[in-house]
């Protein structure tokens, strides 16, 4: 099993902010390979945008801040939980163990952190592209 | 459970970072449970200067920041701070409906820590320490004595 491209366009509708067209592809997408191959796809996404947020020199301080000043920013945003994100996010790049933490509250957690690590970023429409296109290959090498 | 003296002569030294006297307090309160009273009176103190720190009006987005601002300077010690329960924690003393965690163990060293923070923020002076440690006393007092029915 590997990503499909409508996968990859649910994906891409949500970072682009475009929640109407993310809802509607997420619907249509096929329950049972969306829980393998999408939830793939947003797990190497968020590894990625991680990786390239914090990995350099983000210590615990800078994931404490980071993960408050996306909670901070409304109110069904502060309904993360600060434990599970920022171990979600240290567990990218150092020895930090997730594997106590639900699936569902994981990937729930993943996606939300996802879109503000790649709004941050200000990726332009190319820049999303290659992103896009660099998670995918990562998740289809994690499906393989 | 009663506040004495020596409670609030523990927690002043803790707010300055006085090992020594927090020792020696500790050292002359070997009865069993002899520091019982310290824990409504952290909790009491702790009511006190957040009022006092946010004043009437607030957010939860400054909530979430306060907390990660003190957990960030004890990025050391990132544990001694569990974030929901001092978010919480915070929001109960601003007069929110939140539930109360249980445990005192998890509740204490938060309140603690974030109180230490919060003098030292407000830049009060020795007099306005003391000020809060008896106003936090008097209301302890006052709750025991609610508490009791008298």
């Amino acid at each position: 099993m590997a990503v499909t491209d409508e996968q990859v366009a649910t994906l891409r509708a949500q970072l682009e902010g475009n929640l109407e067209e993310h809802r509607r592809l997420l619907a249509q997408l096929d329950p049972a390979t969306a829980r393998t191959g999408y939830a793939a796809l947003i797990a190497a996404a968020f590894s990625l945008a991680t990786d390239r947020r914090f990995a350099a020199d983000g210590d615990m301080a800078q994931v404490v801040e980071y993960v408050a000043s996306v909670r901070s920013t409304t109110e069904s945003m502060a309904e993360i939980d600060p434990r599970v994100a920022e171990r979600l996010l240290l567990a990218v790049y150092t020895d930090e163990q997730i594997n106590d933490i639900d699936v569902r509250v994981r990937y729930e957690t993943q996606i939300l952190l996802l879109a503000a690590l790649v709004a941050d970023a200000q990726l332009d429409k190319t820049d999303l592209d290659t992103f896009l296109a660099q998670a995918r290959s990562l998740a289809d090498k994690w499906l393989a | 459970m009663k506040v004495n003296d020596q409670h609030v002569v523990y927690l002043r030294a803790q707010m300055a970072g006085d090992a020594e006297t927090m020792e020696y307090v500790t050292g002359q309160m070997t009865v069993p449970h002899a520091m019982d009273g310290l824990v409504p009176l952290v909790d009491e103190a702790f009511v006190l200067v957040v009022r006092k720190w946010f004043g009437p009006y607030y957010t939860h987005g400054q909530v979430i920041r306060l907390v990660a601002q003190v957990r960030g300077l004890l990025s050391e010690q990132h544990t001694l701070i569990d974030p929901v329960v001092a978010e919480s924690e915070i929001r109960r003393a601003l007069g929110e409906s939140v539930p109360l965690f249980s445990d005192a163990r998890v509740r204490t060293p938060a309140q603690m820590a974030l109180s230490d923070f919060l003098v030292r923020d407000l830049e009060l002076d020795e007099a306005e320490v003391w000020g809060l440690l008896r106003d936090a006393r008097q209301a302890v007092d006052r709750h025991a004595v609610g508490t009791d029915g008298k």
